[in-house]
């Protein structure tokens, strides 16, 4: 329970986040956004590690244990805010909201059937509910806008 | 097309995390930190250099701006953690939740200095068949 409460309070902390990243964007440029980001993240980094640096028993031989693409996860987040900076003005916030989040409830379920962590009915119903309920609250916003872009054009 | 590339992001989010999630079992949450993040930071690096960038000038912009990088350091450290203990479609289908709440309330009250949107009534509806695939994730 306390796992779902965390994984739950960590997606309101990426809106957060979100907010915050285009803020500064806006002051100093986007990619350079990211690099004061990754600075600060990695300085807040070795301050936990410090602080929790009874607690680590990490051995070298762990390292030579893992397989080189697990490494990635740094690199994938670099290019992943490349395309969103490419790709979202484009295709606009709210479609790509929904967009981003069928691949990656899609990509999830697939990779918990590839890696065998626990794949079941349950995890492909409950992702098509999940996804029925986006698309249901998306449309909801769709009509909105239209309909505000109407108002908006019949006052000028 | 950028559609395509929009869908791509969010799998690779999703691949993002497993990749994180792993790692972190191999080498211990706090170890996994940095490492994730010094690879970030070479990678931004690589691209602001290969894209001829100029460095930010940090004169004037506000200290709260900066907190974005600590709150990646907790999303990353949690994610990892769920991963170990949910399974990463229910960790990124919680985090979905998460993130359409907080983006209702915030357009709701107009917090951050964004525009009010009130929360529409219909959207209800949504969020309870949201619910309902959530708790069909964790029950069976």
């Amino acid at each position: 329970m306390v796992y779902i409460i965390m994984a739950f309070l960590t997606g309101c902390i990426v809106i957060l986040s979100l907010v915050i990243n285009s803020k500064l964007a806006i002051e100093i440029g986007t990619l350079q956004g990211a690099l004061i980001n990754y600075v600060v993240g990695l300085l807040f980094s070795i301050l936990v590690l410090l602080f929790n640096y009874k607690h680590i028993d990490t051995t070298i031989k762990a390292f030579s244990d893992i397989p080189l693409w697990i490494y990635l996860g740094g690199f994938i987040g670099v290019m992943v805010i490349l395309i969103n900076n490419n790709a979202i003005p484009k295709v606009g916030a709210v479609y790509s909201t929904l967009l981003i989040f069928m691949g990656q409830l899609s990509m999830g379920v697939a990779i918990d059937f590839l890696i065998g962590n626990s794949i079941s009915t349950g995890k492909i119903v409950g992702g098509l509910l999940i996804l029925a309920g986006m698309l249901y609250n998306f449309h909801i916003d769709k009509k909105n806008l239209i309909s505000l872009s109407i108002s908006q054009q019949t006052n000028q | 097309m950028y559609k395509l590339f929009v869908v791509l992001s969010g799998i690779l989010v999703a691949l993002m995390v497993t990749c994180n999630g792993i790692l972190s079992n191999y080498i211990g949450d706090y170890p996994a930190l940095i490492l994730i993040h010094g690879v970030g930071l070479i990678t931004i690096i690589a691209v602001l250099i290969l894209k001829k960038q100029r460095l930010p000038k940090l004169k004037g912009v506000p200290i709260y701006l900066l907190s974005a990088g600590a709150l990646g350091v907790f999303m990353i450290f949690s994610n990892n953690i769920c991963f170990t203990y949910l399974g990463i479609s229910l960790t990124v289908a919680l985090g979905l939740l998460g993130q359409a709440i907080a983006s209702c309330i915030i357009d709701h009250f107009g917090l951050f200095g964004m525009e009010i949107s009130k929360f529409q009534k219909e959207k209800i509806i949504g969020f309870i068949l949201i619910f309902a695939g959530i708790a069909c994730m964790v029950i069976y």
